[in-house]
């Protein structure tokens, strides 16, 4: 990030973008933050994959977490998570005591009720970023007393679903054939 | 006898493997039906000339291969049932094909297929899938580049090219089965096979003819290249460097926004750079 400042006020201009085309009808009420969380979401398959391109491999879920909390928050937001906290079972908590985009607004509980549309782009950036790594998650923020905010990571291990259109080739080790199925597949992971 | 072969060989278009035992069994497959699927012979489906007792058990018995056997590289038969089919030419050696874009510039270029979606989907290019057209194979350096996708133990190609377009099934083939291997290497089961922390995989397997390399990214993306053996000029770190090129287009192609994350790779500036390193390795 070249200038810090240079992202900050685009994301403003962006919350406030998005707000006032949902004002004129053509985002429906309450799916602003879904699409910020949209946006984020690609914005950080993009980042990850420039990010990680030149970082040896990741050996488990913690080591990308911790990835996350020091060089990608250090390049997106020039300071690191200051505490990461899991249960080991697939939450994780990431706490920024002095969120970037945060502090230019207030210091304590004022604007509070306003800041969770602020947190949606950074939540999507997280989750992009995980999903790119293979993680699929949930990622949400909340926040108590500006500008200090937490985002909390949920990982799944569950169902994964294919994206539509997509070639499928299964080798059946067993007989030798190689097919060729283009009907998406639910795939049941236990 | 060989005549009883070649009359069923010419009497069987679509199947286009010879009468052969030998090679039938080092096979253990029919063949490319040209829709898109193989068969493992039924033995109603195989043919007059194969009711000799020995073949259809020597066929039965061999079980089915577990590295990928390079399809087509069974020896040819008896001589005598060469001249029976020696009339038709190998297709890739005519003219262009139609899609292609660009003149024909060097013999290199001519071979190369112009970027299209039939260009890179395996169905595509079974009509040409004939054994004979080995009979005129000459030493090419041939090289397929081929992007696998792993979303949550899904692999997927997002990218395969090859050049030349012929026998293209066989790459595709030896790329699925590589994956395997792929993914018994990056699953750290403390076997230190390969240095945990790289992301560049180095040999995977040899085969007789080809050598396959791969390389995965931490978005557990792989690419796997399969390289002539006959090309000895190519060290592993002139391969080091492919992948990290590759690795970069990657990156600018996952930054497009235009690209939506899962889809085939469209992206021409991709194609080009791909372009450049086959030629640069033929």
């Amino acid at each position: 990030m070249a200038d810090e400042a240079l992202f900050l006020l685009l994301h403003n201009e962006m919350v406030s973008g998005v707000y006032k085309s949902a004002e004129q009808g053509e985002v429906e009420n309450g799916r602003c933050i879904t699409k910020l969380e949209n946006m984020g979401f690609r914005v950080g398959q993009g980042l990850i994959e420039r990010f990680t391109k030149d970082t040896a491999r990741f050996k488990d879920e913690l080591d990308i977490m911790k990835f996350i909390c020091k060089d990608f928050w250090t390049t997106v937001f020039k300071k690191q998570i200051d505490n990461l906290r899991t249960n080991h079972q697939g939450i994780y908590v990431l706490q920024d005591n002095k969120f970037r985009l945060l502090t230019q607004m207030s210091a304590g509980k004022q604007y509070l009720e306003h800041a969770s549309k602020y947190l949606a782009f950074t939540c999507g950036l997280i989750r992009g970023g995980l999903s790119n790594l293979g993680i699929k998650s949930i990622v949400t923020a909340e926040v108590s007393s500006m500008p200090a905010c937490k985002f909390q990571g949920t990982m799944q291990k569950g169902v994964t679903d294919t994206p539509n259109k997509m070639f499928q080739w299964i080798l059946c080790h067993r007989n030798g054939r190689l097919r060729r199925l283009t009907k998406p597949n639910i795939i049941l992971k236990t | 006898s060989p005549r009883r072969c070649v009359r069923a060989a010419r009497g069987v278009r679509a199947r286009t493997i010879l009468a052969s035992p030998l090679c039938l069994s080092s096979l253990g497959l029919e063949g490319a039906l040209g829709n898109g699927t193989w068969r493992r012979p039924s033995p109603s489906s195989r043919g007059q000339g194969l009711r000799g007792g020995r073949a259809t058990r020597q066929t039965l018995s061999s079980p089915a291969p577990r590295l990928p056997v390079p399809l087509l590289n069974a020896p040819l038969g008896a001589p005598g049932l060469l001249p029976a089919r020696t009339h038709q030419k190998p297709r890739w050696s005519g003219a262009l094909p139609p899609s292609s874009v660009g003149s024909a510039g060097s013999p290199i270029q001519r071979w190369l297929p112009a970027y299209g979606p039939s260009a890179s989907l395996p169905g595509a290019e079974l009509k040409t899938n004939r054994i004979l057209s080995r009979l005129c194979l000459r030493p090419l350096q041939w090289l397929l580049v081929a992007l696998g996708c792993c979303l949550n133990n899904l692999n997927y190609p997002l990218y395969i090219r090859s050049t030349p377009t012929e026998n293209e099934l066989k790459f595709h083939y030896m790329v699925h089965t590589s994956l395997d291997v792929v993914d018994e290497k990056i699953s750290a089961m403390g076997k230190a096979l390969v240095d945990q922390r790289e992301l560049y995989l180095g040999l995977l397997y040899p085969t007789e003819d080809y050598k396959v390399y791969g390389y995965v990214t931490n978005s557990k993306v792989k690419f796997v290249m399969v390289v002539d053996s006959s090309n000895t000029a190519l060290r592993d770190n002139e391969i080091r460097s492919m992948f990290r090129k590759l690795h970069n287009s990657y990156t600018d192609v996952m930054c497009n926004p235009f690209y939506n994350p899962g889809d085939r790779i469209q992206s021409r500036a991709f194609d080009n750079m791909v372009t450049s390193m086959m030629i640069q390795v033929c």
